[in-house]
């Protein structure tokens, strides 16, 4: 039997973790979050929920997935039928297949506005088209509103690019493909958004500004402490959904990329700079792009409104405009666009690659079959978001697999991992090949701190949202079809992933171990 | 922006650049394995790799 691919290099394992994890989020999700909940404050929720719960549950998926990867099995199902010898186990891990496609239905679409947005600024300088009123009818006609069909044709085109883009970097394999891209990608990613801090922080305000719109300001509308919201249950835990979805826990996709590496090499000072390196992106160049330029072309007000607009219209409405009314804007509008581009295409592989080493480690399938098989599946599923855009068939995506599915799935795998397979071992198996120790401390912060704290996250995201998502209380008559087609998607999908486990189990020399083996 | 959204700024920046240097730092000199990559997977095709050459990390 041939061997399983290997990363690398270990700066290469690095780049790809943090081309995971670097994604929309860091530029648009976690500004706003900051600015919402207490500004500077937040950031002690923040660093607190990042050392207590982000970190050390990152450890446990490095440490669960490179214990798959010395077994031959590369994605949830697998790993946790070694580490828990149960009939339910391997279906537990079904999860972390299904979901992280569930995901991907739904960002692949956003990641292809992206590209075709720099597209857009690059050759047509986005078409002449300034206000921001002007953006959001863009925007909407872009996405297909209005339209019998739900999406555009350049929409749909767009899409279609972005799955061939991804199909190619992933035949490719981990080294060849997926570390390639993180090598060349990431960088660039650095690069981009640097020059875009370097150009947000010289930006003179439009003429007729107010005396607050100047980048202080707008470092200030994101920093400016205000301490007594620290007393307020809710930041803290806005503070722990933001490091949760950060750090990309619970999408089964560290897990996976982290079985290519050998037994022995260190997960510890590897995954914490993967960690480190999302942390730079995010708190230093993302919280210093979109808040800060949107306060100096639209003051402390309009930037209260874009933000609660959401995460869309601050990145292809506010944006924009703001570019648009600089020099050379087009290129800079191409730099944001592209910059966007470059945190989808290396989050998305990372997603898509859980289902591939699911159908190639448990089926024995070819990689080239099962990255086609994947991204045909894709291609077909992601257009249920699509046409079901405006009918919110994304945002219901979005909750149950971006959100409640994560949370649950991130619950299970530390579950699993400190109480079932064991603390002790699971701290013995982060410490293998470690080049530092970790302070004992951790090991009971891991224990009862870290799935505490996802119960806690889990229960108020279903005890605020998950009745009304559950009943669609508020949703319109019109809008249920398509919300209800995307359940099902869900449904089946996750119904599909366990017949194929059952189907790996009853294959002739099973890598699924069944649990009386 | 007022001083303490500065002193939050510049805290919160020092410690990220602090843990991110020393986290490339300890990568970057460390011998473990990997010095170069490029040579690593030059001769390799999918499904068939060899693993890189073991080397005692110098701090052992």
């Amino acid at each position: 039997m041939a061997d399983r691919e290997r990363w690398a290099s270990r700066i290469g394992v690095i780049l790809a973790m943090a081309g995971n994890a670097v994604g929309l989020g860091n530029f648009l999700r976690f500004p706003v979050q900051a600015a919402q909940n207490g500004g500077g404050a937040f950031m002690i929720p923040y660093f607190v929920a990042l050392v207590l719960f982000g970190i050390p549950l990152a450890w446990c998926e490095w440490a669960m997935g490179r214990m798959g990867g010395a077994y031959r099995h590369g994605s949830a199902p697998g790993v946790f039928a070694l580490l828990w010898k149960h009939p339910m186990a391997k279906y537990l891990g079904a999860l972390g297949v299904c979901l992280p496609l569930g995901v991907l239905t739904y960002y692949l679409y956003v990641e292809s506005w992206s590209l075709a947005y720099s597209m857009f600024a690059m050759m047509w300088d986005l078409f002449g088209v300034r206000s921001m009123d002007s953006l959001r009818a863009f925007l909407t006609a872009y996405q297909g509103g209005g339209t019998r069909i739900g999406v555009s044709l350049i929409a749909w085109v767009f899409f279609l690019i972005t799955i061939g883009i991804n199909y190619w970097v992933m035949t490719g394999g981990i080294a060849r493909g997926i570390e390639r891209l993180a090598r060349v990608g990431m960088p660039l990613l650095f690069v981009l958004a640097f020059v875009l801090t370097v150009r947000v922080f010289t930006l003179s305000p439009p003429a007729g500004a107010g005396p607050d719109q100047t980048v202080r300001e707008g470092l200030g509308f994101v920093w400016n402490p205000d301490l007594g919201m620290l007393r307020s249950g809710k930041v803290w835990l806005a503070a722990a959904g933001q490091v949760f979805f950060t750090l990309s826990v619970g999408f089964g996709a560290i897990q996976c990329y982290a079985s290519y590496m050998r037994r022995r090499d260190d997960i510890i000072v590897t995954g914490l700079s993967a960690s480190m390196m999302n942390e730079f992106v995010e708190v230093i160049l993302g919280a210093s792009i979109a808040i800060p330029a949107a306060v100096v072309f639209f003051g402390r007000a309009g930037t209260v409104d874009i933000a609660r607009s959401g995460a869309f219209n601050l990145g292809f409405v506010a944006m924009p405009a703001i570019f648009q009314q600089m020099p050379v804007g087009a290129l800079f509008g191409l730099m944001w666009f592209f910059l966007l581009f470059i945190a989808g295409v290396t989050s998305s592989v990372a997603l898509a690659q859980p289902a591939v080493a699911f159908l190639e480690d448990e089926l024995g399938w070819t990689h080239r079959r099962a990255v086609r098989a994947v991204w045909v599946a894709l291609l077909v599923l992601g257009h249920v978001p699509i046409l079901g855009f405006s009918a919110g068939a994304l945002d219901e995506v979005d909750f149950w697999a971006g959100t409640i599915g994560l949370a649950l799935f991130a619950l299970i795998e530390a579950v699993v991992f400190l109480w079932v397979f064991g603390a002790e071992r699971a701290w013995a198996e982060i410490h293998v090949g470690a080049e530092v120790r970790l302070p004992r401390a951790l090991l009971y912060v891991l224990k009862y701190v870290t799935p505490t704290l996802l119960a806690v996250i889990l229960a108020a995201w279903l005890w605020q949202d998950g009745w009304a998502y559950l009943t669609m209380r508020g949703v319109p008559a019109e809008q249920r079809v398509w919300r209800w087609v995307a359940r099902v998607m869900l449904l089946g999908m996750l119904a599909i992933t366990v017949a194929l486990i059952r189907r790996a189990v009853r294959r002739p020399g099973a890598a699924v171990p069944e649990a009386t083996s | 922006m007022t001083t303490t959204g500065w002193v939050f700024m510049i805290a919160s920046w020092a410690a990220i650049l602090f843990g991110t240097s020393w986290c490339f730092y300890r990568v970057l000199t460390s011998r473990r394995h990997w010095q170069n990559p490029e040579e690593d997977i030059r001769h390799l095709e999918h499904g068939e790799f060899e693993p890189p050459r073991d080397t005692p990390h110098r701090r052992r």
